[in-house]
């Protein structure tokens, strides 16, 4: 049956209730980036209040705290989550893996808008009375929901309808992608040839599979006590003078329920970002990625371990004391599989053939800035050396590099990189370039001395730092240039969107498979792919995923589908182990 | 047929639904195993009152829980439309029934507000309703016709024996897990 | 080469910073001199992977850089090599948490002779208690608190009677004794935190947390909050004062105990007492200060018959309807240099009044 044919479809249905899961990864990406960009904006006004306190009459003590919780909560869920697993997730699984869709095209287009509807209702909260919840992203109770912080009438509630939205479309998504991958690989496509964008995207979504409940829980709790009255998390308070009718709540059980889903989260965010850079390298360096069959063991282990290690963001949180000693053994192991990916990224780099496209420079950008970003974490994971740094701006700068510098610098890569391939057509490369500077060296810049406050003791959630005696003035200085410095990477973000829109319509046509990658989705009939993805038959696969340096013969690579023979003939097998 | 509709697909796509449903009964169980998490934890508090009594009504509901799982099985292996029906309408009487119950426990002075447990009983019999609505939802629309294949059929019944384990699962932890056995198992630790 | 010539920057540049920066850990004002230990370990280790990672790439941007009719290398794995790696790193990670847990398991052990205070937080200020003469501090339930009686001390146990009641919001400690430290909740989390002590706590409703330290020099130390609460979390300020043994002494006799504090509130009435009670129980004397600091909110010295300038550059006479509104509606007006953050608080008219009374007091 050829896939597609006969298929009556209109504009609507092609581009707006598409099950086609190109159309709706580029739905996700749209959207993903949209809100992006208000988180963006959000980050901003914070500097603009820490850089020039008191300057901007309008970002007040209340509209502060509401763009940080607002800030946070977009950039982790809404962006970082949303664009790894449902932007580069749904386009990239199926072509990887050789399917013509996913296995669910309706629940994946029901994801899409789900996600669409979580947005909305976030972005709604902005417009009712009392304005957005200004709880901090992480929402602890129980100030999230009594009087002193902004959006507590309506904010909250809001927020957290959102996020319950949210996790329905996360999970409508995640059986697409687990599913797919499970089921409906094409011929010859192990588990183990395939690509580790792949891996890093699979493992994702079982995580997140896994860890939303945990806020699903936690979040419906918090709006039974905040709407009903129950006491799940609030003990007999005095709140503003006023005795409240809760008791016997804990606070500590949303921290233990919330980091449960927490910190997997990062993960989520951070599995398909190695999954990707992998890939990035070794088309970028003309390498087999070194160690695959490690990469995928660490990706796996790191998924795993994942789970316990949640009370490390709980050191300081009262918990029983001997929980410190497990979490932050637990943590530090983590350490170990996450280092053999760094090391084995650089091992890719060593005796490569290295071009350095734009998406390379990001590749190289996201392994430094990961690697600050995970070093800090192991300052962090020990639970005595964390407790004098817990909440200082140590952790804002370690969370910064480690989720918000890195992982973005790994989907600008992706973005770049693929961008032939969704489009057609090239991007342009030196504006790609003066992009890929301005925000590494910025945000190197933002976010390096950062650390150095959280060091001096400054506390992190705060709206001004006046009269205190150990802060140097130097430290304002610092906020000051911190500020100048992430106003211009900030704006710089547009030659980004400039690059894509103008190139999307006017670039150079770039062919089907202009990095010469041996990966499946380079190797479709059309570009950009069509509906259905492979014409009349799905490929066949006899290799894995990274035959680069071929030695003899005219090309230094072999793609996944290209038979025996054909690469044979002329060719001796490429060298396999080192001894 | 339109090859998009994947969720009442061909033969071929038999392995992908199976598949499917696994994956979502492992979030679903996950999630139950998370709030059961909260449960035992929130027991720990200095003013946890166990609930005092069973509603007589949650005999009624397990009853037709397992009246509906065995309609459900009858329905796949014996391709049985008459069991069909009696299973979708064992798990709307089931729904009912949980009303009811909910209609006891307050007419008990036993309200959402008036005690954690008391809370964790309407919330976890609350969320547990809900995926029996999603599951009918989904039988309906997966009304048998003739024609449509059978592994749908054994697809609800297996989500149905599913929700049966869980119904069975909540309903010990709500009225059989109490603080001292906890302490029991967990030898009064952190 | 550009590239390989930044990462060698930031090397260089990142360890300059770091030998040059101004801003580093706080002088130590306590015993827990072995976590700064294990911090500049854990610098040690971590910044030599981040020089070695970072020149290892620059070195293969270069060298590895495309030439034409060079093409890459074949071979793509070393067990060996692997496992190697592994190894090296598991013995840095064990060289980190080795020295961190041992840290660990003497803070989380405190002196059994250690001296205690307790601190209460609350939305957005601290409360001090020490314990009186019997040594023991008085039980305490949340049901208890109220105006009069704003630590929420159990009236009818005996061993709270001597409790002292720290007025204001300076606390003092005597150099050279291990203090343990209980921390309490009213409303929301909190956390004692002062850099200098390293070690410190979050404070939670409807638990008692603590931790311990010795405080090894005199000094008066920043006391910030560390959990966000709210709008004023950022104001919410305090100082612990570290004295020599008389000193102490001298302050500490100064304290006023529970019982003391119960019979001054019901054998007849001060003018403003009610009022500045009120103040205290609901957190006013977090922003606005009695002595003519400055605080978030217009201090209330000689607040009264004043002339208040308004953001929008009208004057006007600072009369009761002034500070009845003021209270009553906080947005209504806002005195100018200042910010519109005043929560709405529920008073019922007696208890503004009271507050006015109370404010007319302040000279």
């Amino acid at each position: 049956m050829s896939y597609g044919a006969g298929h009556p479809q209109s504009f609507w249905t092609r581009y707006v209730w598409s099950q086609d899961h190109k159309v709706i990864a580029i739905q996700y990406t749209i959207t993903a980036l949209a809100i992006g960009l208000v988180g963006l904006v959000l980050s901003d006004l914070m500097r603009l209040q820490l850089g020039f306190p008191g300057k901007f009459a309008f970002i007040d003590a209340s509209r502060y705290y509401q763009f940080l919780t607002m800030h946070g909560m977009i950039m982790v869920v809404y962006l970082l989550t949303a664009l790894f697993l449902g932007g580069f997730g749904n386009y990239l699984i199926p072509l990887m893996v050789g399917a013509r869709d996913m296995v669910f095209p309706f629940l994946n287009m029901l994801s899409y808008w789900f996600y669409l509807l979580a947005v909305l209702i976030l972005a709604g909260s902005f417009f009712v009375p009392g304005g957005p919840t200004g709880a901090g992203w992480t929402l602890y109770p129980p100030q999230a929901i009594l009087p002193g912080t902004p959006g507590t009438e309506w904010g909250i509630i809001v927020m957290l309808v959102s996020l319950l939205v949210f996790i329905a479309a996360a999970t409508m998504g995640g059986l697409n992608y687990v599913t797919t991958v499970l089921q409906a690989r094409t011929t010859g496509m192990t588990l183990m040839r395939m690509p580790l964008t792949v891996w890093g995207i699979f493992t994702a979504t079982i995580l997140a599979l896994l860890a939303f409940p945990a806020l699903f829980v936690s979040g419906v709790m918090m709006l039974f006590d905040k709407a009903l009255g129950t006491s799940f998390f609030v003990p007999a308070v005095v709140s503003m003078g006023r005795h409240l009718p809760h008791q016997g709540g804990s606070p500590l059980l949303f921290q233990h329920l919330f980091w449960f889903f927490g910190h997997p989260e990062v993960y989520i965010v951070a599995l398909p970002a190695f999954g990707i850079i992998s890939d990035l390298v070794s088309v970028h360096a003309r390498r087999q990625i070194f160690g695959y069959k490690m990469m995928v063991w660490a990706i796996v282990v790191i998924g795993g371990l994942s789970f316990v290690v949640w009370a490390h963001h709980m050191y300081v949180s009262g918990m029983h004391p001997y929980f410190g000693f497990f979490f932050a053994t637990t943590t530090l192991i983590i350490a170990v599989p996450t280092a053999l990916k760094v090391y084995n990224w650089t091992l890719t780099l060593w005796r490569g053939d290295i071009h350095l496209t734009v998406p390379m420079l990001f590749a190289v950008g996201f392994i430094s800035t990961f690697v600050i970003g995970g070093l800090t974490g192991l300052f962090l994971g020990n639970v005595s050396v964390d407790i004098p740094l817990s909440n200082t701006y140590f952790v804002v700068a370690h969370f910064h590099m480690v989720m918000g510098v890195s992982p973005v610098l790994a989907v600008f890569g992706g973005l770049y990189h693929w961008f032939p391939k969704v489009s057609g057509r090239m991007y342009d490369v030196m504006l790609g370039r003066v992009h890929f500077w301005i925000t590494f060296v910025g945000t190197y810049l933002i976010f390096f001395p950062m650390h150095y406050l959280g060091l001096l003791g400054m506390p992190r959630r705060y709206y001004a730092y006046e009269h205190y005696a150990f802060i140097p003035d130097s430290a304002q200085a610092l906020n000051a240039f911190i500020t100048i410095v992430a106003l211009f990477v900030g704006v710089s973000q547009l030659l980004f969107l400039l690059n894509l829109c103008w190139s999307a319509a006017r670039g150079r046509e770039a062919g089907g498979n202009p990095w010469r990658a041996a990966s499946l989705e380079w190797h479709t009939p059309q570009t950009p792919p069509v509906h259905g993805n492979w014409g009349e038959q799905t490929p066949v696969v006899y290799r894995g995923a990274y035959e680069y340096g071929l030695q003899d013969g005219d090309s230094d690579y072999a793609s996944q589908d290209q038979p025996p023979d054909a690469v044979a003939a002329g060719q001796r097998a490429p060298a396999q182990e080192a001894p | 047929m339109n090859p998009s509709l994947y969720l009442v697909g061909s033969a071929a796509d038999v392995p992908r639904r199976r598949t499917g449903l696994w994956v979502f009964m492992a979030v679903v169980g996950m999630l139950f195993f998370l709030f059961s998490s909260a449960y035992v934890m929130r027991m720990a508090m200095p003013d946890w009152r166990p609930l005092p009594f069973v509603p007589v009504q949650l005999w009624l509901s397990t009853a037709l829980l397992i009246g509906a799982s065995v309609a459900w099985h009858l329905a796949w292996r014996a391709a049985s439309r008459l069991a069909y029906v009696a299973a979708c309408g064992c798990s709307l009487a089931f729904l009912a029934s949980q009303l009811w119950a909910w209609r006891a426990m307050e007419a008990a002075g036993l309200a959402l507000d008036a005690g954690a447990a008391n809370s964790f009983f309407y919330l976890i019999t609350g969320v547990h309703g809900l995926h029996v609505i999603g599951g009918l939802a989904v039988a309906a629309w997966a009304h048998p016709r003739p024609g449509r294949d059978r592994v749908t059929m054994q697809l609800c019944a297996r989500y149905w024996h599913f929700l049966l384990g869980l119904w069975l699962a909540m309903f010990a932890l709500l009225f059989g897990v109490t603080p001292e056995l906890v302490n029991q198992i967990c030898g009064g630790g952190p | 080469m550009a590239l390989a010539l930044v990462l060698i920057l930031i090397v260089v540049g990142a360890l300059e910073f770091h030998y040059m920066s101004p801003w580093w850990i706080t002088p130590i004002a306590s015993n827990w001199q072995q976590m700064d230990d294990a911090l500049l370990l854990t610098f040690a280790i971590t910044g030599v992977a981040f020089v070695v990672i970072n020149l290892f790439m620059a070195y293969a941007l270069v060298t590895f850089k495309h030439q034409d009719g060079v093409r890459a290398a074949a071979m793509h794995a070393s067990t060996r090599l692997e496992w190697w790696l592994a190894g090296a790193t598991t013995v840095g990670i064990v060289a980190l948490l080795a020295p961190g847990l041992s840290v660990y398991a003497r803070l989380i052990d405190p002196p059994p002779d250690a001296m205690v205070f307790e601190v209460l937080g609350q939305q957005w200020q601290w409360h001090y208690r020490l314990p009186g003469k019997d040594g023991k501090l008085g039980s305490t339930d949340v049901r208890f608190i109220s105006n009069a009686n704003p630590y929420g001390i159990n009236p009818a146990d005996p061993s709270g009677q001597d409790d002292l009641l720290v007025a204001g919001q300076e606390m003092h400690i005597p150099a050279g004794k291990p203090v343990r430290v209980l921390l309490r909740a009213q409303d929301v989390l909190h956390d004692f935190y002062v850099p200098e002590f390293r070690t410190r706590m979050n404070m939670v409703p409807g638990m008692v947390t603590s931790f311990w330290f010795t405080p090894t020099r005199a000094g008066r130390f920043e006391v910030m909050c560390a959990q966000l609460c709210g709008i004023g979390h950022f104001n919410m300020r305090s100082y612990v004062v570290v004295d020599d043994e008389p000193t102490y002494r001298t302050w500490l006799a100064a304290q006023p105990s529970f019982a003391a504090q119960v019979a001054a509130a019901a054998g007849g009435e001060q003018p403003g007492q009610q009022g500045r009670l009120l103040a205290q129980s609901r957190g006013c004397s977090a922003c606005h200060s009695v002595d003519g600091n400055p605080g978030a909110g217009p201090s209330w010295k000689g607040l009264f018959g004043r002339s208040e300038t308004m953001n929008d550059g009208a004057t006007v006479r600072v009369d009761e309807t002034y500070l009845r509104e003021s209270i009553v509606n906080p947005a209504a007006r806002i005195v100018k240099g200042y910010q519109p953050i005043m929560p709405a608080q529920q008073l019922s008219p007696t208890e503004v009044a009271q507050l006015v009374d109370y404010i007319k007091t302040i000279r």
